[in-house]
């Protein structure tokens, strides 16, 4: 019925968008179904497990618990961005490889939460990846392999630019 | 990477749901279908042409139920449809006339409840033992239902084209699926085809459920002629999947003077569930390591399987042993006490068989190893002193703290046998390699990859023997049509079978590359069943596949050291110390991961509230954060692997589910004074230990 769509728009992984859809529905839905973008993944649906875990204007939230109608003049960006935009090309050095993760269904939530951590702070101690983690529940408990690598990753990153600090 | 289930969705494809019972336990009188829009089917259990019932493993599910509803969000009817939201509406005009019954609450397993299945073990003589005991210790352990948690839920894709059924299905055993559901649409197993999709990681829940979903998605593709996509919401999927069975294990234990053992009387209970399994693994596993790791000659084990009304129970790993090594290891924790013994001296002692000269190696070494790895000994003495200082839990500032030691076994029983049975009935377990050009090697099974790193240990054996770059080394993608069976994906099995297959293709391989160009292609497969020879009499139902590494069992000691919370009781793990024996070690990283991951995982069923039985639909059963450990959770965790030589690679992944529970029980009741004989251990299960 007319009378229970709404139209907005929003930004989509640095795309303006313009959306036609009922105002309660769910972002991970909207992603999933109108936009294809499956990197986002619906895993307890109730803003527990962060499978679904999105950047909204730079911070992860859980898109099962956004409804469309919060998304008006909204950046979002999806698992699908942090992995292609050239504005998180730095951000992606960050990241863990893939072949830490295990079966793979919490990776791309997992990916999310230490992109808004490395966003904030590009050389996290352990405790703050922890905490970045926190929302995030992997079924192959494989917590510890992700955090060595962002803390590799990171310290890789240190040394690389103090070498560079050096040999200017 | 394959797409998870919830990523497929193959044009024109239509929605499907499962209308479900609202009642725990009654019997239909009417179900009134409403009037479909064009475009809505509808599927009951009139409309199923073969069997209704699917069996595997000694398990039984009906695919819907006809008149008798056993448990709350039984599948009565499906429905499918292009629009999600006018199949909710269709769900909510079904009408049903019942006459519903009121289920039993259970209290414990051992009252006069109806028996699925009885199993009697003993040897020695055990009444004469009793009647010259000096003291008898007895004790009664309870183990909670488990829930999988698998992070993606169980659906299937099913698209039925006038001659072929195509499956994507999320499932651990393609092979078996394809059977179940052939049989259950009456067509021959060459018709169905099953492509499996990527799984997240499940502890043997993708097995059984996984068939009763493709079947349903299979009904309604083959009553609409269209791709159909059948997934669970998260609810749904916590309601009705099978779950790990809850036991109510009692010992009694006869000891001499001295506090020596001279005999054991077990008696387990296992919660069957509203469709008991008649002939169920769990329990023979249950009974044949009713006395853990220990040896003894007088022994009396009775295992019993009681029907309930709880939703249906299926496999799980380490189910069964699990729960008969947390009692029978906390049980002796309380011998322990009466021999004034240390938890090490004690179990040292008692790994040794009377008359015989010395226990196993490997399980003095891990037990040794263990030890001097967590200066478990020290810690034990300081806490026992603080604990014999601190008259009631709640006085004193000293930290609550206690530590816990365990000693666990996994040997065949741990293999499943009956889904090697599963698969004497296909008679094949088989892998093909395709040497390409370039170096490139090609591995075809249809074992899936689940988080286990099984692909991964595939690919690195086979890139080591053959001396490949891993990188050109594939797993093709499981599809019926391409791969052969290998047979249920279950990691102690992949070991046991698999590798030993993949090395069996290995070196004809090695040897057809001196004369051949490539292509070259090798297939093994193992014989059919047959009796293992040290087995077979011994316990009536022991099996052994030709190849398998049956003999020998893999030992793990593990210690675990906790803190309470002197107000909520709430307990955290300080740290998690395993040393394991389990024979080639020869991916050190892939099984650490592994058995990382186990660990955290078996903390969380720990430690967490876990799974409990929603009384209407529209309860939630649980949350997430209930299930699994966040990453702020983390305890110290320190694996070591014991390489034995001359042996080959053994199963290793229940390892962590036989013990740490025990060990952590036996660390909470050190720091509390108080006999902690359940899990999972929560603070509310503490204060009402503290209560009674």
């Amino acid at each position: 019925m007319p009378g229970n769509v709404i139209k907005l728009r929003f930004t989509l992984n640095e795309r303006p968008v313009l959306l036609q859809c009922h105002p309660g529905s769910r972002l991970l839905d909207v992603l999933r179904n109108d936009f294809g973008l499956k990197g986002t993944r619906e895993g307890c649906a109730r803003g527990e497990c962060g499978a679904c875990l999105v950047l909204m204007n730079g911070v992860a939230v859980n898109s099962c618990l956004v409804p469309v109608f919060a998304l008006s003049d909204a950046e979002i960006v999806t698992i699908e961005g942090i992995l292609s935009l050239k504005s998180f090309a730095d951000i992606r050095k960050g990241l863990p490889e893939g072949d830490v993760y295990r079966c793979g269904f919490c990776s791309s939530g997992m990916q999310v939460a230490l992109a808004a951590l490395l966003l904030t702070d590009p050389e996290p101690r352990e405790q703050e990846i922890r905490r970045s983690l926190s929302g995030n529940l992997c079924a192959c408990g494989n917590y510890r392999g992700v955090v060595r690598s962002v803390i590799e990753r990171s310290s890789r990153k240190r040394r690389y630019g103090r070498r560079r600090i050096e040999r200017s | 990477m394959q797409p998870f289930i919830h990523d497929i969705a193959p044009k024109r494809s239509l929605r499907a749901t499962v209308f479900r019972s609202p009642l725990r336990k009654g019997t239909l009188t009417a179900v009134r279908k409403p009037a479909l829009p064009r475009g809505y089917f509808c599927v009951g259990h009139r409309d199923i042409p073969g069997p209704s019932v699917l069996t595997y493993s000694g398990y039984s599910l009906p695919i819907l139920a006809k008149s008798r509803v056993r448990y709350l969000g039984e599948p009565l009817l499906l429905f499918c449809g292009p629009n999600p939201e006018v199949l909710a509406k269709i769900s909510t005009e079904v009408e049903l006339s019942f006459k519903e019954e009121s289920p039993i609450e259970y209290k414990d397993l051992s009252g006069p409840y109806q028996e699925a299945q009885i199993i009697n073990l003993a040897h020695g003589d055990v009444d004469l033992a009793f009647s010259l005991a000096e003291q008898i210790v007895e004790g009664e352990y309870r183990t909670a239902r488990q829930e999988h948690y698998s992070p993606d839920t169980q659906g299937a894709v099913a698209d039925w084209d006038g001659r072929t059924l195509t499956i994507h299905a999320a499932t651990q055993d393609p092979f078996g699926l394809q059977s179940a559901v052939a049989r259950c649409l009456n067509l021959p197993p060459r018709k169905v085809r099953v492509v499996a999709a990527a799984i997240g990681n499940t502890t043997e829940g993708k097995l059984l459920y996984s068939f009763l979903v493709a079947a349903q998605a299979s009904l309604l593709a083959y009553a609409a002629k269209k791709p159909v996509v059948l997934v669970y919401d998260r609810e749904e999927d916590l309601l009705c999947s099978p779950k790990g069975p809850q036991f109510f294990i009692r010992h009694q234990t006869a000891l001499d003077q001295e506090g020596g053992t001279m005999a054991v009387r077990v008696q387990i209970f296992m919660d069957g569930g509203c469709y008991p399994p008649k002939n169920s693994e769990a329990l023979y596993r249950a009974v044949h390591s009713a006395w853990g790791a220990y040896q003894i000659q007088n022994l009396e084990v009775t295992g019993r399987t009681v029907a309930t009304d709880f939703p249906p129970i299926g496999p799980f790993r380490a189910s069964g042993v699990a729960q008969a090594v947390f009692a029978a290891e906390l049980h002796s924790s309380r011998l322990e006490e009466v021999a004034q013994l240390d938890s090490y001296s004690w179990k040292r002692e008692n790994l040794v068989e009377k008359g015989r000269r010395e226990a196993p190696a490997s399980a003095l070494e891990v037990l040794e190893e263990v030890t001097g790895l967590s200066d478990f000994i020290r810690k034990y003495s300081a806490y026992s002193a603080v604990k014999k200082r601190r008259r009631t839990i709640d006085q004193g500032t000293y930290p609550l703290r206690g530590i816990g030691l365990s000693v666990a076994r996994q040997d065949e029983d741990g293999q499943w046998a009956d889904l090697h049975g599963t698969e004497a009935a296909r008679n094949s377990c088989a892998i093909k390699l395709v040497l390409e050009k370039g170096r490139r090697l090609r591995i075809y099974t249809s074992l899936v990859d689940s988080g286990m790193g099984i692909h991964a240990m595939l690919i690195h054996r086979a890139a080591e023997l053959l001396e490949l770059d891993p990188g050109k080394v594939t797993v093709q993608t499981v599809d019926t049509l391409e791969v052969p069976d290998t047979g249920p994906t279950i990691l102690s099995r992949v070991v046991a079978v698999g590798l030993p297959l993949l090395e069996q293709c290995c070196r004809v391989l090695q040897r057809k590359r001196r004369d051949e160009t490539p292509p070259i292609e090798v297939r093994r497969s193992l014989p059919a069943y047959r009796p293992h020879p040290a087995k077979t009499g011994q316990a009536g139902r022991r099996r052994g596949r030709a190849g398998e590494a049956v003999a020998e069992p893999s030992w793990a000691a593990t210690v675990v050291e906790v803190e309470l919370d002197p107000v909520t009781f709430q307990s955290t793990c300080r740290g998690v110390w395993m040393v394991i024996e389990t024979g080639t070690v020869w991916n050190r990283t892939i099984m650490l991961g592994v058995l990382e991951g186990e660990i955290i995982r078996c903390l969380g069923s720990i430690r967490l509230p876990g799974y409990t039985a929603p009384s209407a639909i529209g309860i939630p059963a649980c949350s997430h954060s209930d299930l699994v450990p966040a990453a702020i959770e983390l305890p110290e965790i320190q694996i070591h692997l014991v390489e034995s030589q001359g042996s080959d690679m053994k199963g290793f992944e229940h390892l962590p589910y036989l013990g740490i529970p025990a060990a952590y029980a036996a660390a909470v009741s050190q720091a509390t004074g108080l006999y902690v004989d359940q899990v999972p251990i929560t603070g509310e299960v503490i204060q009402q230990c503290l209560e009674t």
